[in-house]
């Protein structure tokens, strides 16, 4: 494919932003159908208690109420791993976490149901509550969940190692070790939870619902419904906004099918924002004990981590997340010994999952501070070191990840030039200071969560005799852009303007399989996708224009809605010519294009945990401000420079960027879901505190493209990666700033406020005594 | 208690809608009038997603009683596109990657309009102040604010600095959507 | 979507006529102004009522007149208003940083001098308390706040605007049943989170009047919080001076959200009358307000945290006044 791109590398609006700006887009809640019933839900008001009994007959019997059920109805269990199927449309025998769904309740209205919900009895027996991880890391009179590790909590231990540590740290020059401990943090969109389950005519049941993983949402309905796969209909509305919180099958998705099924009306069930901190699925808390090793050329001999991570109530994405809390710090340095122990522990909280940066956000975090710490102890500029270690390009990881395409140096250099990095480390004043960080992420997710050998993505195209070109997908369209990466491909395979592709990726009855938005893995793998789909589509749109100039089809190129060959200007046909004459004698010009990740990794236990055809890569330089006599911490300034292959879409590339600055800087700074034992206190967004205008920092964004040689035109994730680096580059920066460590996050107020009292009553007083690194 | 029969005015088009006292205009506007644009996020007054224009001015739809803007000039998302073009306010947020998941662009297309009525070149700092009500989890604010700016140096051009104000709102003035194009006398108070 | 109560709303034309729409209801009645406090309340099941009067069709709350505001004024209105900025400059700030611009123009002055105190305990759904177990003031019996009261709530005082209307030395006029009585604004909060003013339910905040003397004090609020919009005041300091020179002539002080209402600190201001505002006496005057201030946890920041800031907002309200450069908040102009 020549490099001469017409559509990939431009800044197009995102193809369904139009519906966005109108109010035409209809999300979760937008879903109207006549005759509609209104669910609401019973959800636990206790922590962990045996369910002695739930009486419905007055809730039943109220006026207005359609119908209730509860776990009886459907004790079927699910969850997003098939390995970890420990999640219930309703409780059964016990509850495990306040806002655990207890019964469920279709009405005429919204107030009919609101008022039955209050009517059901529950009976509780009240059990042991867990609220941490220590206290369910050995065995416990009551776990959780029945198949936890010998009677504890503990749902999953991880335990790898590579090479030599032991000796690695013996030979060290500086080997800084820290314990840092990790706040949850929630996805916070703005669109509360909102489905609607429609008992079609025919039997079958369509589920409306504003998911990132149709699919399986799809798996989970068809077995806690007991119905076949074909009967059922998976509908993703607009998604006003996911970022992993929409992308586990969920409890209340199953309940409003239930109900639609006893009703046979349609049902529809919307949350209050409460709801949404409830279901969570959010970052883990956890701690992360981290000692990295050094030699005195400031070399990395390896990396010493455990992290223990507070999985709430059920598992989710969870297995994953405890490996990736390891193994997703292996790039981007070379790291030749390795060793990670990981534990993730029920509690009796709302269950976390995955989110932005899936189980590399913490961990990224410990790791860049203490790698800035060893700078500080070795001398050595923490650019500098970090350039000394970085991977190589077409290289492998010491857990054989297959590493490709790599623009690491590239980032490092641009944001450490383009930020003037050597006029400020170390020569701010106090309460001012900069600070840098890596990030590397995962371009998809090589496994798919269930083992097959059906492509992890699909796209159909088919043109129609007026040319519009319509592709089929289920890649889930969250906001991130992934409609407009098959739109971009099609358009730019074809040579049609944009507007000539419309991509319909809503509807399980005409998508081909996607697995959906997580693991940032839609552009690699979507694209791909649809890029193969288009290229089968221009193959014969060649061979019509061959037959119609009498031209070598392999000669011709496409652009303007026009096919010309490369050779001789002058032979040329329309795109409609050539589009009537592929039609001839044919009747549909239609494609599939189609998706898999290459077998890859090593045969190792836990192996497959990180691997990806790809790996994104970036850098990040904040500048803070710290209020010397509050300790409010400001961030006046961030760079981020982030190899995504090659932007095929520069506008949402840079959204999705800043996007991340925004959102790192959130969980680094303010964010953080508050409990008091095992009940949150901060359900909403004027507790739970998203970051303002004023507090999003100047943003500069750069794009460093390394050309991924198996990337669709080069190009590799966006979404996840750069938020990655964010929030050590803030923690970096704040140490220089004042000298504070911040070994939990997010950083408090009065925390920096007590050390700048110490710094004040120390013998150096307030001045700058640390962070000399030796420039 | 029972429903009353009330009249919205609603982008200038009567909606004759049944409504309980305790009915907020957010759920008015979306199960009585069927105009589901206006989104309904946090329903306690923090993210801005209800946001529509009560005779010119940005208010919560999830915290207004639909009973006490009756009779009143309300305009939604659904009001704004017209003679045959978006608003340019709408193609900026699209144009200028302002609109990610969208749950919150009607919200800040609503709030961005009223203040270009009344500012037709807001600094940087302006429109931070403005939209400081309304609440974006995607886009970091930036190329939101980069939409207003382009649509303001948009309806600049068009001869629209001279935004309608309030007043002329309420003594029946055009909207934007039908002003556009159109030169305009330069009355902008303040 | 969050679930109103059912009420009845009365929409009365007069200030005499909701006073007797309000004595009908025999106190199962709230007012309400803009609705951005009340109905989050009502949406969360904190002591509904089941008559709601609206005061926002009552034009003689909107009235305005030199230093004499209206209660129905909307914040958005006094934010617009050069002349009450220039002649009270305070405000400025006060307003551009009061909850968002969105809650500002339908929130009125009289809504956020009397807005409901907060509490983490409290201001939370119906569900959400039961599981965190009731508190006092919403469902009895006891606080959570400071375990074993029964009998006070310790919900925080969040508004902005009383304080700096304290430090001006303005007065608040009510109108009941009884016609009309003016007292002093200070005069006006009682202290107790439930109850927390001495206002008679059926009494209607009628105006905020503002003396002529007023004009030629110096006057600082500062605000401490995380977010620079939409965060209510984790505590806040307003004062005001009238300065012969360098000398304190007259001097206001006032600890605000550090309470279940807003401290006037009266004997702390009369101890500095007649001294030079020099760094001795600001550092004198902030050690004071900070021994006087006792915030409980109410709210997101640590009690003693919230203590300290007290010191440090005070020392800027003064510098402030004193002609200082201070820190100010993030294009807050």
């Amino acid at each position: 494919m020549t490099q001469d791109f017409k559509v990939v590398g431009s800044r197009p609006p995102l193809v369904d932003s139009w519906k966005k700006v109108t109010g035409q887009a209809v999300y979760g809640d937008d879903v109207r159908f006549p005759n509609t019933l209104i669910c609401r839900l019973l959800r636990s008001t206790q922590p962990h208690a045996r369910i002695l009994r739930i009486d419905t007959s007055r809730a039943a019997a109220m006026p207005g109420v359609r119908a209730v059920v509860t776990g009886a109805d459907a004790p079927a269990r699910f969850g997003v791993l098939p390995i970890s199927q420990d999640e219930e449309a309703m409780a059964t025998d016990k509850v495990r976490y306040i806002g655990d769904i207890v019964a469920a309740v279709a009405a005429d209205d919204e107030a009919a149901a609101a008022a039955a919900v209050d009517a059901i009895e529950v009976v509780y027996e009240k059990l042991p509550e867990y609220f941490t991880t220590a206290e369910g890391l050995d065995p416990v009179e009551e776990p959780i969940h029945a198949w936890t590790v010998d009677g504890s909590n503990v749902q999953k231990r991880v335990d790898q190692h590579f090479g030599d540590m032991d000796g690695a740290l013996e030979q060290a020059a500086v080997k800084p070790r820290a314990f840092f401990d990790f706040i949850g943090v929630g996805h916070a969109f703005t669109e509360p939870h909102a489905v609607t389950a429609v008992p079609e005519a025919d039997g079958r049941l369509s589920l409306y619902t504003p998911t990132q993983v149709p699919h399986y949402v799809h798996r989970a309905l068809a077995k806690v419904l007991d119905m076949p796969l074909h009967r059922v209909r998976v509908f993703r509305t607009a998604v006003g906004g996911g970022f992993g919180g929409k992308s586990d099958p969920f409890p209340h998705e199953m309940c409003a099918c239930l109900l639609a099924r006893r009703t046979q009306q349609p049902v529809r069930l919307t949350f209050d924002l409460e709801e949404i901190f409830l279901t969570n699925r959010g970052r883990h808390p956890g701690t992360y004990d981290v000692q990295v090793a050094f030699d005195e050329h400031g070399r990395m001999l390896g990396l010493d981590a455990a992290a223990i991570i507070d999985g709430g109530a059920f598992a989710s994405f969870g297995v994953v997340t405890t490996y990736y809390n390891g193994v997703l710090s292996q790039g981007p340095y070379k790291i030749p010994n390795f060793r990670y122990s990981g534990r993730r522990v029920y509690t009796n909280k709302a269950p976390c999952g995955a989110m932005r940066g899936h189980g590399a956000v913490n961990a990224r975090y410990a790791i860049e501070s203490v790698i800035d710490m060893a700078a500080e102890e070795l001398r050595i500029d923490p650019i500098e070191l970090r350039l000394r270690n970085v991977l190589e390009p077409y290289s492998k990881t010491t857990n054989e990840f297959r590493i490709t395409s790599n623009g690491i140096r590239e980032c490092l250099e641009r944001v450490r030039d383009e930020t003037g990095w050597q006029g400020k480390k170390g020569k701010l004043p106090l309460g001012k200071g900069i600070g840098v960080a890596c990030g590397f992420f995962i371009s998809g997710s090589a496994l798919p969560i269930h083992k097959t050998r059906t492509p992890q993505s699909t796209v159909h195209l088919q043109i129609d005799i007026y040319g519009g070109i319509t592709a089929h997908s289920q890649g889930a369209e969250i906001g991130q852009g992934s409609d407009t990466v098959i739109a971009i491909a099609v358009a730019e395979v074809l040579g049609v303007p944009l507007d000539f592709v419309r991509v319909r990726s809503e509807d399980s009855d005409t998508a081909p399989l996607d697995l959906g938005a997580y693991s940032s893995r839609g552009c690699f793998m979507i694209g791909n996708a649809a890029r193969e789909a288009a290229l089968v589509i221009r193959d014969k749109l060649a061979r019509a224009a061959e037959r119609l100039t009498g031209h070598a089809a392999g000669d011709f190129d496409f652009r303007d809605a026009e096919v010309f060959a490369r050779s001789d200007a002058s032979v040329r046909v329309s795109y409609f010519e050539a589009l009537t004459e592929a039609l001839a004698d044919n009747g549909a010009l239609i494609a599939k294009g189609w998706y898999q990740s290459p077998r890859m990794g090593g045969t190792f236990k836990g192996a497959g945990a990180g691997l990806a055809p790809a790996y994104s890569f970036s850098a990040c330089i904040a500048e803070v401000d710290v209020d010397l006599e509050t300790g409010l911490v400001k961030c006046t300034a961030m760079a981020l420079a982030h190899d995504c292959g090659r932007a095929l879409n520069r506008l949402a590339v840079e959204g999705q960027i800043e996007g991340c600055m925004h959102m790192g800087l959130g969980q680094a700074l303010l964010e953080e879901m508050r409990y008091d034992r095992g009940r949150i206190t901060n359900p909403n967004l004027l507790d739970y505190k998203i970051l303002g205008p004023f507090e999003t920092p100047d943003m500069k964004v750069i794009i460093v493209e390394s050309e991924d040689k198996e990337g669709p035109f080069g190009g590799k994730e966006a979404g996840e990666g750069p938020l990655i680096c964010v929030l050590p580059a803030l923690g970096n920066a704040l140490y220089d700033a004042v000298g504070y460590r911040s070994r939990q996050l997010p950083v408090r107020p009065e925390r920096v406020f007590e050390h700048l009292r110490k710094l004040r009553r120390a013998e150096a007083g307030m001045s700058k005594t640390w962070g000399a690194t030796g420039r | 208690m029972s429903k009353t029969l009330v009249t919205l005015h609603v982008n200038e088009r009567a909606y004759e809608v049944a409504v309980r006292p305790q009915d907020t205009l957010a759920l008015a506007l979306r199960d009585g009038c069927g105009l589901t644009g206006t989104k309904v996020g946090c329903d306690l007054g923090t993210c801005g997603c209800c946001t529509v224009l009560v005779d010119g001015r940005p208010v919560l739809g999830c915290l207004t009683l639909a009973l006490e803007v009756e009779g009143r000039r309300i305009e939604t998302i659904e009001g704004l596109a017209g003679a045959e073009r978006l608003h340019p306010v709408q193609k900026a947020f699209a144009e200028c990657g302002g609109s990610q998941c969208g749950y919150c662009t009607p919200g800040f297309v609503m709030t961005s309009v009223a203040l270009l009525r009344t500012n037709g070149a807001p600094s940087r700092d302006e429109i931070k102040e403005a939209i400081a009500g309304n609440l974006c989890r995607c886009t970091g604010y930036a190329k939101i604010v980069d939409a207003v700016e382009q649509a303001a140096t948009e309806l600049r051009q068009a001869g629209n600095e001279a935004s309608p104000t309030t007043d002329a709102h309420r003594s029946g003035g055009s909207n934007d959507a039908r002003l556009q194009g159109r030169r305009q006398p330069a009355t902008a108070r303040r | 979507m969050m679930i109103l109560p059912e009420f009845d709303l009365l929409r009365p034309r007069s200030v005499d006529e909701a006073v007797a729409a309000a004595r009908r209801t025999s106190g199962a009645f709230d007012y309400l102004g803009g609705g951005t406090d009340l109905l989050c309340n009502y949406k969360w099941g904190i002591n509904a009522n089941p008559t709601v009067i609206s005061l926002r069709h009552i034009g003689e709350l909107n009235e305005r007149q030199g230093g004499s505001l209206g209660g129905g004024l909307t914040l958005a209105e006094l934010e617009a208003d050069e002349d009450f900025l220039h002649d009270f400059p305070a405000f400025r700030r006060t307003l551009a940083r009061l909850a968002s611009p969105l809650i500002r123009q339908t929130g009125t002055l009289a809504g956020n001098i009397l807005v409901d105190t907060r509490c983490i305990w409290l201001n939370q759904s119906a569900f959400a308390r039961r599981a965190l177990g009731n508190c006092l003031k919403a469902d009895g019996p006891e606080c959570r706040v400071v375990k074993g009261s029964t009998d006070r709530c310790y919900a925080n005082y969040s508004g902005d605007m009383a304080p700096v209307f304290m430090v001006y030395g303005a007065e608040i006029r009510l109108a009941g049943p009884d016609g009309e009585r003016t007292l002093p604004l200070t005069e006006f909060f009682s202290l107790d989170g439930r109850t927390r003013n001495v206002k008679a339910p059926e009494e209607i905040v009628v105006a905020l009047d503002l003396p002529g003397d007023a004009r030629t004090l110096r006057a600082s609020y500062q605000k401490f919080r995380v977010r620079e919009a939409w965060d209510f005041p984790e505590l806040a300091v307003a004062a005001s001076a009238r300065m012969d020179g360098d000398r304190i002539e007259e001097l206001s002080l006032v600890a605000s959200a550090v309470a279940s209402i807003p401290l006037w600190m009266d004997e702390i201001a009369a101890k500095y009358v007649g001294r030079t505002l020099d760094d001795e006496t600001i550092d004198a005057v902030a050690g004071d307000m900070f021994k006087a201030s006792r915030p409980v946890r109410a709210t997101l920041l640590p009690p003693g945290y919230r203590k300290h800031m007290v010191r440090v907002m005070t020392t800027r309200a003064l510098r402030e006044i004193r002609g200082d450069a201070v820190p100010v908040p993030a294009a807050a102009m």
